[in-house]
């Protein structure tokens, strides 16, 4: 038995890592630094030698005041914080329907036909042109946004938990039901679990278009928010202070981005390991 | 639930006997005569219907397996094999004849454990984890369970190993997870669905001991499903020998080589006899 455990633990592989050069480990962040300078040379050559009119593309230190200004108003806080509050309502309530939407149709072949003519013209359905029938319905305040946001962003998830269901092999299904489990525990204790690294990638493009609905919204009628700012800023030609909005929006989305990306990371810890599970024995 | 103490006692090792749910039938006590039919089938069948037309994959299955016996199934890959035992476990419905394991119809239950070909194991669980499944699904008491587990994981082989992930594990440890986790409920019959049929040779030789001694150690009933003539003869009391397409019974060999068995088994001239013989069977089956 000793010696059997002995050769096995001999064959058990711990993936090396090797140690990068710093020549490796730094290409990446020093190749993006010049890339960066590269393009703000461009831009600040494009604009003070007038190839491109200011009113459409301001210089890169234009930007950047404005950009830094836009920050001390206390007014632009308002703003965001209306933006914030329209993108994760409507994320949040985008991500139940979606979830329970999609595990209905993944485990319900019934609701599945009964519902995949719909899903398909939904899909091709470009959802902006929601936007001005919401204004109407749901009036100028944040409602509508969020409803927009939820319109949009609800759509990836229920496609990804629904596809991430169908995919639990028909084996582990066996395992568990002789291991007398009900379909409750089958479909939380295996199913789901199954289908999160899916779930999560679909939630991560969920919250980018949350982020869209919400603006798209604002842009088709407003008192408030972000691309109510940007589209006021725009009507006033003050062409830097949208381009500071637009990277502010870029900001936001990418700390929301980075934030389920650290969560994805925490929850599928397994995923990518996962596939190459009983490889070996298939 | 039956009326059991989930856990006789905890120990390990050689004593693991007491762990054993049976009422005083050890297998010594049986091959002096002493039996009780544990598996009893009667004319199985089970016709699957497909696009092209219905498809017979077993026929008149008619057979008994004692309680303690170590037996398996051998045959051809589309030979029926592993749809009887999915019948015995009650995952598939038979289509005609009658069934019983532990004196009542095939039905999923705490007293029949099954291990597929591939360990299955879940890789967002540990190994100990993994082991602890089917006592979370079958609601056992939480302590307990964990402390059998641990004891479990011994027998195996793997004590230390209970917080690494599947993907950590080699893949003869992977189903020497699967084989305590089929263990933790304690049940009476083990159905075994070739699961050493994709490891090298050497793991399977060496889990096919491992699992004889267990199975031994806790006078459990193992069906095993087989396509390997060798490992058919080193492990079993009997071997039940099926026909392919349709899957039916061509003969019923007695391996009367007692136990424990070593590798050293393998080399004598009465398992080669064992062997030719079976060949024989099923040459003459196709």
């Amino acid at each position: 038995m000793t010696a059997t455990k002995g050769k096995e633990q001999q064959t058990t592989v711990t993936p090396a890592t090797p140690r990068k050069s710093f020549r490796r480990r730094f290409r990446g962040p020093i190749g993006g630094l010049i890339l960066f300078l590269v393009l703000t040379g461009t831009w600040q050559w494009l604009t003070s030698a007038e190839i491109i009119h200011r009113v459409i593309l301001p210089p890169p230190d234009d930007v950047a005041i404005a950009f830094f200004a836009t920050f001390t108003e206390g007014f632009f806080y308002q703003h965001l914080w209306v933006t914030v509050q329209e993108v994760l309502i409507g994320f949040v309530v985008g991500v139940v329907l979606g979830f329970s939407l999609g595990a209905l149709l993944g485990s319900s072949s019934l609701a599945r036909e009964i519902c995949y003519p719909y899903i398909v013209a939904f899909q091709g359905l470009p959802k902006i042109v929601l936007a001005p029938i919401f204004i109407t319905a749901f009036g100028f305040g944040m409602m509508s946004k969020v409803m927009m946001a939820v319109v949009i962003s609800f759509f990836p998830l229920l496609i990804n938990t629904m596809s991430g269901l169908m995919t639990v092999d028909a084996q582990s299904v066996q395992l568990m039901r002789s291991l007398t489990a009900s379909k409750r525990d089958i479909f939380w204790k295996l199913s789901v679990m199954h289908a999160l690294p899916s779930i999560f990638a679909g939630v991560k493009v969920s919250l980018t278009l949350a982020l869209v609905g919400a603006i798209v919204g604002e842009f088709v009628g407003a008192r408030a928010g972000l691309g109510f700012l940007l589209a006021s800023y725009s009507y006033q030609l003050q062409v830097d202070r949208v381009w500071a909005i637009t990277m502010v929006l870029a900001m936001l989305g990418i700390i929301l981005f980075l934030f389920i990306e650290w969560v994805d990371k925490k929850v599928v810890f397994w995923a990518k390991r996962g596939i190459s599970d009983n490889v070996g024995l298939a | 639930m039956p009326q059991r103490p989930f856990i006789r006692s905890i120990v390990s090792g050689p004593t693991v006997r007491a762990w054993s749910s049976t009422q005083g039938l050890s297998p010594t006590a049986e091959r002096s005569g002493m039996t009780t039919t544990i598996i009893r089938t009667d004319g199985i069948g089970k016709t699957y219907g497909t696009a092209s037309g219905e498809v017979v994959a077993l026929q008149g299955v008619t057979l008994e397996i004692e309680k303690g016996e170590i037996t398996s199934l051998l045959g051809a890959s589309g030979c029926g094999k592993t749809t009887f035992l999915n019948v015995l476990a009650g995952l598939v419905p038979q289509t005609t004849g009658q069934a019983e394991v532990g004196g009542k119809p095939p039905r999923p239950r705490r007293e029949v454990g099954m291990m597929f070909q591939s360990s299955l194991l879940f890789p967002w669980r540990t190994a100990m984890e993994n082991i602890l499944l089917p006592a979370e699904v079958m609601g056992l008491p939480a302590a307990e369970s964990r402390r059998r587990a641990e004891a479990l994981l011994d027998l195996v082989g793997l004590s230390g190993w209970d917080e690494k992930y599947p993907w950590e594990l080699s893949g003869g440890m992977q189903q020497r997870v699967a084989l305590a986790r089929v263990l933790l409920p304690d049940p009476d019959v083990l159905l075994l669905d070739e699961p050493f049929g994709a490891l090298d040779e050497m793991t399977r030789e060496s889990l096919d001991l491992e699992l004889t001694r267990i199975a031994s150690l806790t006078d459990k009933t193992v069906v095993l499903v087989t396509h390997s003539v060798y490992e058919a003869v080193m492990i079993s009391d009997r071997v039940f020998v099926f026909t392919p397409r349709p899957g039916r019974l061509a003969g019923i060999v007695d391996i009367p080589f007692g136990r424990p068995r070593d590798l050293r088994t393998s080399g004598t001239p009465a398992f080669a006899e064992k062997v030719a013989e079976i060949r024989d069977l099923m040459a003459g089956t196709e």
